[in-house]
């Protein structure tokens, strides 16, 4: 299970037709549902079930309000996987990454989102690549992302050994 | 491996974060180099104001460069570009957890032996980010302009 599936999950039968995608741009998920009719209600729909949705050239960007979004980054266990050649950076990043007992806030969260989507499509290269000066960035503006991002990294390193970091 | 060379350094050092001015240190030193292609290593010592002195020893190879201190406040430090290494900082109070992500790393070593160091890293302490830091070396064959 992937892990944005809870959520893609949630949203897919709230969008009667249409794509729902990983969006490429700030949103985590990306629907052309207003091109098919009813946009409002739809949007009211997911709203409800505890997403954002911001429509722009007929695509709605969708990312799921604080508690929603708490809620899944909370939920992520703590596990420590052992290190490995190929793991070394990122194990070591998403540990330090762990510690912290922040909130998810509007700071942090396009990075957060950017993250879980490098994760959910499984690029821990991708991922690596981008978190490291994110997570750098962030510590030089006295910003901390919160712990749940790292512990959903260490369980992804746990379940998937001998991915390249 | 090449037999020493002695060289000439001259060191740089500036320190600086968001809210202050930048600190810097400048050092004239000798120092021997040593080496070939590329892998090279300068080991040099450095006096401080209060006649308290630490042995360097820098490494350079493979687009990382290293750093060694020994002393009260010794510490060994990695410099590779874009990957954050974690070690510890040695203080006669204790030591202190320690990061480095460096945003910029280069080197060079001519074939008459001289050459430059260049860095710019990102230091935090306890996980806690303390300063940017940059560090030029240059440094040529001792007695030679």
């Amino acid at each position: 299970m992937s892990v944005l599936d809870p959520w893609r999950q949630a949203l897919r039968p709230l969008i009667p037709k249409g794509f729902l995608r990983r969006d490429q741009r700030d949103g985590l998920f990306v629907s052309d549902y207003p091109r098919y009719g009813d946009a409002p209600a739809v949007s009211a729909r997911i709203e409800s079930a505890g997403f954002r949705a911001a429509i722009s050239d007929g695509l709605a960007h969708i990312v799921p309000e604080a508690e929603n979004a708490a809620a899944l980054l909370n939920a992520a266990p703590a596990c420590m996987p052992s290190i490995t050649d190929e793991n070394l950076f990122l194990h070591s990043l998403a540990r330090r990454i762990a510690e912290s007992d922040a909130p998810l806030t509007p700071e942090t969260e396009k990075t957060v989102w950017t993250a879980l989507k490098y994760l959910d499509a499984e690029d821990m290269p991708g991922l690596y690549r981008f978190l490291s000066p994110a997570a750098a960035l962030a510590q030089r503006q006295r910003l901390l992302l919160p712990g749940g991002l790292g512990r959903m990294i260490l369980r992804y390193i746990s379940e998937c050994k001998g991915q390249k970091s | 491996m090449k037999k020493n060379q002695q060289v000439l350094l001259s060191v740089m050092g500036w320190t600086h974060d968001d809210d202050d001015p930048s600190d810097s240190v400048r050092l004239l030193t000798t120092g021997t180099l040593s080496g070939e292609q590329d892998r090279w290593r300068i080991d040099y010592t450095e006096t401080q104001p209060d006649n308290e002195s630490s042995d360097v020893i820098l490494t350079m190879g493979r687009g990382v460069v290293t750093m060694q201190r020994t002393g009260p406040y010794g510490t060994s430090m990695v410099f590779e570009q874009g990957h954050r290494y974690e070690g510890s900082y040695r203080t006669p109070f204790g030591n202190l957890a320690m990061g480095v992500f460096p945003t910029h790393v280069k080197y060079k070593v001519e074939d008459g032996m001289a050459g430059q160091v260049d860095l710019t890293y990102q230091l935090d302490l306890q996980g806690q980010f303390a300063a940017m830091h940059e560090l030029r070396i240059r440094f040529c064959p001792a007695g030679k302009p």
